[in-house]
């Protein structure tokens, strides 16, 4: 989550100590080593591997203060998914039957592959999240909007995550009270596809938002426009070259998911040493 | 429909990512012509809209319930490539900030949802004359299901999951969510033409390409 009116992230005030001072670390920096982690992690295939990642992506969010409360709520967010593979890979992947179940009149074979690839799908998401979090909880919004900039993300694309993100907090505000508005009207949902009356009310619903935010998005030009606006993209922070100490964070990022990689049983490593 | 991070394999996540490129770098040419300096807080403050659309939740049926996708409603409103642009916008901030989507994947996604789906709505309105209610039925219906297709096709091709069981599910599902939306697609249009704004937004109304 994010909250672009809170304390600056990786400043936590949380119980934790700050031990590593990661959010200090060059946005760019911490952008392109966590993303090149999340390439490699989620390329790994053992278990051992993927619960050594979590460990250390687990060490750097205690150890930089920024706590697993945020992180909690990320894998929290993904977990329904996550129930869904468990249902859904051990029925369809070929492999050994392992369990039975019968629903009705359906024999429903799980495979003990399916089981272990939902596992492993389980783990790299979980790593992926994990460090997505880290980046998030360490980095102030216009630092990261900076760093995406000077990566070359064209300035005009930057600019449209800037103001989306802005605004959905505002537009869904906005439908939350039209949804309170019409519980107030005693609305109920259908219960089908073929209740006419749902999706009349939903359609004029979310038409109604849409012509809020229409003649929002010409107040939004206007404003601009009377701050000065010359049609340009926006300014984000002046680049400066990234430090050494930063570049050293970027490398025991990347690094750490190198190692992992390369650590993977039948991987490059076992098969150099195995000679 | 949001492929988490993990799921695709390195071929298939930035062959992917390479065409949602020169899709999404396009589509920015194309609507910063068509909208100028009005590009971003148009483009802004309607992506906002197409987030918070996607949390309205409609019926399905056996107590379940899908949500609106919005290709073919920002589509119906604003052309293809402005689709394209709200839905990358979309699903990067799903994919940072709301754990919806991965960041290996978000290529793969943007293609599926933000691609795949505005062009197959485009091409129902065009070749059905315009945003009319059969048009925009179909329209919406026929994006959902390119898009779980895609979705599929792209799991199965990454060695995830069988192509025929991943498929069959994914699309059989989207069957339904497909109705929903071009329910709520058709209502949505209904009631933001009788506001007269479709006709000073609308690509399909008053001759293609008014706006992106």
């Amino acid at each position: 989550m994010v909250d672009l009116h809170g304390e600056p992230p990786g400043i936590p005030g949380g119980r934790g100590g700050v031990w590593l001072p990661f959010h200090r670390v060059d946005a760019r920096v911490k952008l392109v080593g966590l993303i090149g982690y999340i390439v490699l992690a989620t390329g790994l295939k053992a278990w051992p591997n993927l619960l050594a990642g979590i460990a250390f992506l687990g060490l750097l969010l205690t150890l930089t203060g920024t706590g697993w409360r945020r992180a909690a709520a990320r894998l929290a967010l993904a977990s329904p998914l996550a129930g869904a593979m468990l249902l859904f890979l051990p029925l369809v992947t070929p492999g050994h039957p392992w369990q039975h179940i019968e629903v009705g009149p359906w024999d429903l074979v799980l495979n003990r592959e399916g089981f272990q690839l939902a596992a492993v799908l389980g783990l790299r998401m979980a790593n992926a999240l994990l460090a997505a979090a880290l980046l998030l909880d360490t980095s102030p919004w216009g630092d990261l909007m900076a760093a995406l900039r000077s990566l070359g993300v064209p300035a005009a694309f930057v600019q449209l995550i800037d103001v989306t993100l802005r605004y959905i907090f505002v537009t869904a505000g906005e439908l939350a009270r039209m949804k309170t508005a019409l519980k107030a009207r005693c609305f109920k949902s259908g219960r089908s596809l073929l209740h006419r009356d749902t999706f009349s009310t939903w359609g004029q619903v979310t038409g109604t938002l849409f012509i809020r935010s229409w003649e929002r998005s010409e107040r939004v030009y206007q404003a601009m426009l009377a701050r000065g606006m010359a049609g340009g993209p926006a300014a984000y922070a002046p680049v400066t070259p990234p430090r050494g100490g930063d570049l050293a964070w970027g490398l025991v990022l990347v690094g750490t998911g190198l190692i992992l990689r390369l650590l993977e049983p039948g991987g490059w490593a076992w098969a150099i040493l195995s000679r | 429909m949001h492929i988490p991070d993990g799921f695709l394999d390195a071929k298939t996540w930035l062959g992917a990512a390479a065409v949602s490129g020169v899709a999404v770098g396009y589509g920015l040419k194309k609507t910063g012509e068509a909208l100028q300096d009005r590009q971003i807080p148009v483009l802004g403050v309607l992506g906002a809209f197409i987030f918070a659309a996607q949390m309205v939740n409609f019926p399905v049926g056996g107590g379940t319930s899908g949500h609106l996708l919005g290709a073919a409603l920002a589509t119906a409103l604003l052309g293809p490539w402005s689709a394209t642009l709200i839905l990358t916008t979309v699903l990067i901030i799903q994919a940072l900030f709301f754990a919806d989507g991965g960041i290996t994947a978000l290529g793969a996604n943007v293609l599926n949802m933000a691609v795949i789906a505005p062009m197959v709505a485009h091409c129902v309105y065009r070749l059905l004359g315009g945003v009319r209610p059969l048009s925009i039925f179909l329209g919406s219906w026929c994006s959902v299901i390119a898009a779980a297709a895609a979705t599929a096709l792209e799991l199965a091709l990454a060695g995830t999951v069988p192509l025929s069981a991943v498929l069959a599910a994914m699309v059989g599902w989207h069957l339904l969510i497909g109705i929903g939306e071009g329910l709520i697609t058709c209502a949505f249009v209904a009631f933001v033409r009788r506001s007269g704004l479709l006709a000073a937004t609308g690509p399909y109304d008053e001759g293609e390409g008014k706006i992106a």
